[in-house]
């Protein structure tokens, strides 16, 4: 009998270098409505200083840009 | 639990967050390994769908990220064990076509403002902006409270 837990896909799908890029840019993109690439660049040029922590949307694209 | 096998505690981890995360949501769990090797690397678990993802009732939406690596439990024994590196727990509220933020769990030591903290997105401005200080929070520990407080069921069918 398959249990209720197993009635959904429950896996962890495993994403590539180019799919996770792709979903930072998705993610930058509907947060931000600036592409991965304008997002670094920002935030390397110091764009969101002093406190990126304070800007919607900031904190959640710059975690993902530290697994790039 | 630490294990002797540093991919069969990597794999725990992953099952483990991803039952969490299925008490509340039907949304699939991607894992991005960070290197070749998992020794050394930073794994990151993030939602395949654009985040929010809904969860089951519908008027809630939760963001979720958290990067991690494995450490040897002690130099002695040399069991691998997960270490959490940071997160993201972004609890929001469906507001007509879109999301509004109620709070956020962060704890980012790479970025600004190292030590783990929770905004709360509506208030007073001076409580908008705070950094309130909290410990490590667990994504299991947010679940549960979805559940209990904000009365996300935990019913796997959705609605």
């Amino acid at each position: 009998m398959v249990s209720p837990a197993r009635a959904f896909p429950n896996t962890v799908r495993e994403m590539s270098t180019e799919e996770f890029k792709a979903l930072f840019d998705r993610t930058a993109r509907a947060r931000l409505g600036m592409s991965g690439i304008e997002f670094v660049e920002k935030w390397e040029s110091g764009y969101f200083d002093p406190d990126p922590d304070s800007i919607p949307g900031v904190m959640e694209v710059a975690f993902l840009m530290l697994s790039l | 639990v630490p294990k002797d096998n540093i991919r069969d505690v990597i794999e725990e981890h992953k099952e483990s967050v991803c039952q969490t995360l299925l008490r509340i949501t039907r949304s699939v769990l991607g894992y991005y390994p960070g290197g070749v090797s998992p020794s050394g690397a930073v794994g990151t678990l993030v939602f395949l769908n654009d985040s929010p993802v809904p969860l089951y009732d519908r008027a809630f939406g939760l963001h979720f990220s958290q990067r991690y690596d494995c450490l040897q439990a002690s130099a002695g024994e040399q069991l691998w064990e997960v270490n959490v590196r940071g997160y993201i727990y972004q609890v929001c509220q469906r507001r007509g076509d879109g999301w509004r933020e109620i709070l956020s769990y962060h704890w980012h030591p790479e970025l600004q403002v190292p030590f783990p903290h929770l905004h709360f997105k509506q208030g007073e401005r001076l409580v908008t902006k705070a950094h309130l200080p909290t410990g490590h929070v667990s994504i299991k520990s947010v679940v549960e409270s979805l559940i209990q407080d904000f009365g996300i069921t935990s019913d796997r069918t959705p609605k």
